[in-house]
Formats: C-alpha cells, structure tokens, sequence
C-alpha cells in the first residue's frame, strides 16, 4: 500500500510541455521503444531479437562494403535496374495503402487511449513500414548491386528512392484514412481504387500501362547514381533530393493527414460499425458441415479476405504490365501464395476468441483439421476465380485444363503449409483493419519458403514428360497427409492457439 | 490474521440453493489440502454420478498452474471455485471443457473419463470460457445455431429465442458478435453454453462485465440447470454471489483447493491458512 501511495504522490510530467526539441526528442524515444516492443514481441525472445538485429546490421554492412570494393575492382555492369525498380517502387508505395506492412503493437487502436502526439504515430507507422519484410529482404541486394555498378555513392539516391517510396505509401495510407472511409475500411478503400485505377490505365494503355514508372522514379535514381559515379556532385545530390522529396512533402504534410485521420478513426468508432448486421441464413444440418459454413462466413465478412479477392484481381494486370512474359503457373503460384498468407497462415486467426468454440465441440481433432482445411481450400478457391476473371480481363492465357490441375494441386499445398504454419506459430491478427500478416516474423519465413518451394518443386515435376501431372499429384497427396498428421499432433495440446486468442499463457 | 469478508453483491436471483453439505466443511476447514485429496467422492459418501476431479494437474513449461486438484461435484449441485487471479481457476476449466489437455490427472462426468479426445463428454458439457469463446463476424443467432448443430439440439430455435429474451439479448440477435459490449459477449457465451441443457456446465467467471439485471438471469439459469440435475461449476470473485448460488465453495491458491465447504460455513469462519484475502469494503473509502 505505501508503494502505490508513494506513486500516486510522485511528481508527473505533462506531455505537452517543453521544448520542440525535447518534444522531438520524447517522441523518437517512444517511436523506437514501440518498435524494440513490437520486435520483441514477434520472437518473444528479446535477447534472441536483438542477436538478430545486430546480424543483420553486420551482414548488411559487410556486404555494402564488399560491393564498394568489388566496384573498385571490377565494377559490375548490372543492366536490369529498371525492370526491377519499377515494380518494386509500386510494392512500396501501395502496401501501406492496401493495408500491408507495420506491427502491432504501435497500431493508432492500440495507441487511442494513450496521450500520443501525431508525430509519433506518423513516424512510428513509417519505421514500421520501413522496417517490413519487404524492405529487409531486399533493400540490401539491391543497395549492394547499386553500389557494385556506380559506386558508393550510388547509396545516398538508392536511399533517396526508398525513402520516396514509402513517404509515397504513408501519404496515400493515411490520406485515405482521413478522407475516403474512416475507422476500419481504409485498406478496402485502398485496394479497391488500387484495382480500379490500374484497370483503368491497362484499359488505357494496355500492356503500356506503367511503363511511366521506370522513367519517373526510377529513372531518377538512375541518373543520380550515374552523376555520382562521374562525380558530378550537383546533379547526383539533386536527382537524390528529387527521389526523396515524397518524404519531405510527407514531413510537412503529415502531421496535419495523421491528425485527420486519427479523428476520423474515432468518430467511426464512436458512431459504430455499419456492417454489425449479418443476414439471417441457416447453417447445414451436419454439425461438420455447420462447422465450415460458419468459419467461411467469418472469413468472407473479414476485410482481409475482401482485399485479398482484389489483389488477386489486380495481380494479372501487374503481371501483364511489368512482367509481360509471365507463365499462367507463375501468376498463379503468385497469386495463391500472396492469397495463401493472408487466409491459410492466419487459419485460425479468423475465428479469434471462436477457435475455443471449436475445440470445445464434441469434434475429433483428426475431423476438426480437415473441417479447418475444406475452410481453407474454399477460401482460397474463391481467390482462384478472381485471378482467373482478372486475367481474362487482362488477356492473360491461363493454357487451359493444364493450368486448372496444377492451381488445384498448389491449392492443396498452400493449405497445408498455410495450417501447419498457422497452428505451429499462432498470432492474434487484426483482419478488419488488415495487420493481417502472422505477427512472428518467422512464421512469415516459414510460410512464404515453404509454399515457395511447394511451388517451385510442382511446378519442375509438373513439365515432367510422361506422367509429370500424376508424379505431382502423388507428392501433393504424400506432403498433405505429412503436414495434416503434424496439424493433429500439434492441436492435441492446443495450448499454444489458446494462449493467441484465448489469453492463456 | 487473514480474515474473509463477503462484501455485499450485486442483486441475485430468489431461489438460493440448498446448503445440505455443512457436514464437508467442518471436516475439511482445518484439514488443508491433504484432507481434501484421496477419495473425496467417497468421503462426501456421493456416487460416482457427477463431476469427479482426481490430482488434475497442468504444467505450462516450468510453472505447474494447477497441482493435484481433487474435487467432487454431485449432481444438481451449484460448485463455486474461488480465489486469486492466477490461480488456476481457468486453466481447471479449461481442462474440464476438453479444451486442454491435463499434464497428469484425471476427471469423470457420471463415471466417463473426459478429455481432450472424450467426445461423449464433450457432448455433455456447457463452457462459459473467461475470455474468447465467440466469432467476431457471425451473429448471435448464428452462433445459437452452430452450437445446435453441434450439439443436436432438437426444437433449437425456440430455447434460442428464450435463452436470448431471458438474457436480454433479444434485440440483438443478428448482430455481430464483433460488434457486441464486453458485458453481452459474456451473456451470448453463456446463452451458447445453456442451449444443449449440458451435464455439466463451466462457468468461468460468466458474472464479470455482465450488469445487475444480468447476472440476476444467469444466476436464475445456472439454478435452474442445477435443478434438473447438470453439475454446475462456477469460478467467480462475486463473493455475494456465490454464498446465494452454491452449494458448495473450493478455495483454491496456487492450483490446489485449500479449503471446501457450503458458503454458509465460509461465511463464518475465517479462512485457514490464509486461503482468502481479506476484501476492503468500499466504505473504508467513503468520505476521504
């Protein structure tokens, strides 16, 4: 009891007061223990968290170095930068929009009830994003391709570009946010102009449609990082400037888009969801039947799975565009992989606080898995038929029955590696406001080398002259009751999705 | 010296329960736990009909959350398991609904073993879980008809339909469950867990968020259950409650019951070996 006087008795400091420095300061301080608690929170290992950060740190910085003196040496005469550039821009610039990227731990819900500025959420939301899949795996490669061909100087536009990129993303994330639909419909927003404006320009300009981006951009950084390696220092710090300048609009204009859209946030919360009511449709008779009927409702309803159902629409028109020669087994295995992650690694997820529900039902576990599995493979058919209209849209040839036999065979391996990935690293997710990644870094791993592997390996056995399809479906078949036997043995202790979503540790 | 003290509760429901089991607590409230394990079913001189919890036990990594718990629950009897949070108030029930596996130990329901695997005790038993238990994106009316469907439940919808006019519920029948108060979430788990007229029924802390008039229905309801012969087992920290609805209280400290016995007994001796905090009356605050 004297503790918690003595508390309640000690001096408090009021956010509001100080110096914009001290603010500033305050507010970077709160942005990196948000982060460090968001990283932590991911391996649930701090210590683990940290060795890891810090070999990323040395192997990124080894690497940097090794490709400045490989220049030095023999400078390399990497041509593909811009088809690979240009593409990677637009990942960048719509994922925050769409909904991807960020953790948990600092989402403006998580933070509402706390005094936190605008800033901090501004700049939290665009470390985070930064510090994503997306840019760690490949920021690197390329910075080091970049530096290997002009130059070491080539780094500060290669920063410049990626800073550009994701300042493009935050603006578009958090305008939409403020403007288009508060509360919980910003990535479905998102997406959906997304989808809407790029079938507009293939619609335009066909297969033309985004060849803008290699020259604005990414030509740009190009010529930056050529001027540095003639040493030209005016033009290489100005095109780098040019790059960047979405961040700088972004500092300027961000505070006063966050604010808004944080308020908007509130008063759709605060008036309630519009979407509360569910249509009254029976269940079928057989309790397993009522089972997956009742978990495809949940995931159709989520905002997640309806953004997945238009990225898989939009995914033909990108292929077409940036990939013009992209097989009909590529787009596919892209397009149910990226679906995959969304629906099949957040399996249980959908269900939060119902997967007790579920294992409480007088159900074996051997039928619960299969039952969790019909779920899976309905949702992702559903993704299957909007690749399939996106790509007739596109004019894309899908090649027929062949195609068909090897989606349904991806089908099944993405199902599996989705459950046995969602039952082994559970994570509570947000799918209505689209932090619908697992939360576990390595579950994301997990998922994304199995299923591409899956992929790769089908789709080599696949060609195999004679028999090639039945050689596949054999291995399918043999993997499946491989990951369904391990599913099993994995929910006979459900502890683990227990402590996810039913707050057991 | 520890002292127990039943603060007033909320209002609850006319029909307290019998209190016919004195004669357990005044062999058990200075005897500890050893007295309490080895063969309760037998010392309470009640058949195998009911709820039987032998050395139930559960490990989570190092840590053991519940250790050797023994209990007897007849049948028709309101059971109250009371104590501190973190106690392993909830990873009991949980092990009880088959949702978790127990580490060692076991537990019957009328003599059938139960587990994760006991699909015939499943089928017999209602869970209240303490948190989740509910889809966020199907409506209340929905999860009423899943759990028909689960549990074949002959004449569902209109048990339905009194269930959620009983809990007050009625108005928000095809609402996401999403979008419901913490208070009604708790009322639709309990309306999901009543709808089978279970065997047995887990409560697990089902008064908490709920309003007045609430937990006055589900008291109401857990008696009534108790009445036709389901073993009702309940964990809450609504001490008024529980001396009105149980017949009998387990005070239960770091995983093991410590002390057993109608509320009636617990109300008027103090508590052994520091089994229950004494609980400051709001009017020590009054008029600070």
């Amino acid at each position: 009891m004297t503790g918690r006087l003595a508390l309640l008795g000690s001096p408090t400091r009021s956010a509001g007061r100080g110096t914009a420095a001290g603010r500033l300061r305050r507010d970077v301080g709160v942005v990196i223990w948000l982060e460090g608690r968001d990283l932590a929170g991911m391996t649930r290992r701090p210590g683990l968290a940290r060795a890891g950060v810090a070999g990323y740190v040395v192997a990124v910085a080894a690497l940097l170095a090794g490709a400045s003196y490989l220049h030095g040496v023999a400078p390399l005469a990497v041509s593909a930068f811009g088809s690979t550039l240009a593409p990677l821009w637009l990942l960048w610039a719509l994922l925050p929009a769409i909904g991807g990227g960020g953790g948990v731990v600092e989402s403006e819900s998580a933070l509402a009830p706390y005094p936190v500025r605008p800033q901090v959420h501004l700049l939290s939301s665009w470390l985070s994003a930064a510090l994503d899949l997306q840019y760690l795996a490949v920021v690197p490669g390329l910075a080091a391709a970049l530096a290997a061909t002009y130059g070491p100087a080539a780094l500060v536009p290669a920063f410049g570009f990626v800073v550009g990129a994701s300042a493009i993303g935050q603006l578009l994330a958090w305008a939409l946010g403020g403007g288009l639909r508060p509360a919980r419909g910003v990535g479905l927003s998102g997406t959906a102009l997304v989808v809407v404006v790029l079938a507009a320009m293939f619609l335009a300009r066909g297969q033309e449609a985004l060849s803008g981006l290699g020259v604005w951009p990414t030509g740009w950084m190009l010529t930056a990082c050529r001027a540095g390696a003639a040493g030209s220092w005016g033009p290489w710090l100005v095109w780098s400037l040019v790059c960047a300048s979405p961040g700088l609009v972004l500092v300027g204009l961000g505070t006063p888009l966050v604010g808004r859209a944080l308020l908007s946030r509130a008063a759709g919360a605060a008036s309630g969801s519009s979407g509360g009511r569910a249509p009254v449709r029976g269940l079928p008779r057989w309790p397993g039947a009522a089972l997956v009927a009742a978990a495809i409702r949940g995931v159709l309803r989520s905002v997640a799975f309806r953004v997945a159902v238009l990225m898989a629409l939009a995914i033909p028109f990108v292929a077409a565009a940036v990939f013009p020669g992209l097989s009909a087994t590529a787009l596919v295995s892209i397009a149910l992989i990226s679906g995959g992650s969304s629906v099949a690694a957040n399996a249980w997820a959908f269900d939060e606080g119902g997967v007790v529900l579920w294992l409480s039902a007088p159900v074996s576990v051997l039928r619960l898995v299969l039952l969790r599995a019909t779920v899976i493979v309905v949702c992702l058919g559903f993704l299957l038929v909007a690749v399939a209209a996106g790509a007739l849209a596109a004019r894309v040839p899908l090649a027929g029955w062949g195609t068909a036999g090897f989606a349904v065979q991806l089908l099944l391996v993405v199902t599996a590696v989705g459950l046995r990935t969602a039952t082994k690293y559970p994570a509570a997710a947000d799918l209505d406001s689209l932090r619908g990644r697992p939360t576990s870094p390595w579950a994301v791993l997990t998922y994304t080398v199995r299923a591409g592997v899956g992929a790769a390996v089908l789709a080599g056995v696949w060609t195999v002259p004679a028999g090639g399809p039945v050689l596949a479906c054999a291995g399918v078949g043999l993997y499946c009751l491989w990951a369904m036997r391990a599913v099993v043995r994995s929910l006979r202790n459900p502890a683990p999705l227990l402590a996810a979503f039913a707050g057991v540790r | 010296m520890p002292v127990m003290l039943f603060i007033e509760g909320p209002p609850v429901h006319s029909s307290a329960r019998g209190r016919d089991n004195r004669a357990v607590w005044s062999v058990m409230l200075h005897g500890g736990v050893d007295r309490v394990r080895g063969g309760a079913a037998t010392r309470y001189g009640e058949p195998a009909a009911g709820l039987v919890l032998l050395n139930l036990t559960r490990t989570f990594g190092a840590r053991t959350v519940v250790k050797g718990l023994t209990l007897t629950a007849g049948a028709g009897q309101v059971v109250g398991l009371l104590g501190p949070n973190g106690c392993g108030k909830s990873t009991t029930m949980k092990m009880l609904s088959g949702v978790l596996a127990a580490t060692s130990g076991s537990f019957t329901l009328d003599g059938t073993p139960g587990g994760v695997g006991a699909l015939g005790v499943k089928a017999r038993t209602g869970f209240i879980p303490d948190v989740g238990g509910l889809f966020p994106r199907l409506s209340a009316w929905e999860h009423l008809e899943l759990c028909a469907r689960l549990f074949a439940v002959p004449n569902w919808k209109v048990r339905a339909a009194g269930l959620l006019a009983d809990l007050d519920l009625d108005s928000a029948t095809h609402e996401r469950a999403g979008e419901f108060s913490h208070g009604m979430s708790r009322k639709l788990s309990a309306a999901i867990a009543l709808l089978p007229a279970p065997a047995l029924l887990l409560a697990d802390e089902p008064f908490d968020g709920v309003d007045a008039s609430g937990i006055d229905a589900l008291c109401a309801l857990f008696a009534g259950s108790a009445d036709r012969g389901a073993v009702v087992l309940i964990s809450t920290h609504l001490l008024g409650v529980a001396e009105s609805l149980c017949d009998q209280v387990h005070l239960v400290r770091a995983g093991t019951v410590v002390a057993a016995g109608t509320p009636a007994d617990l109300a008027d001796a103090e508590s052994p070996a520091g089994t229950y905090e004494r609980v400051p009356s709001a009017r020590q605050y009054a008029g600070r």
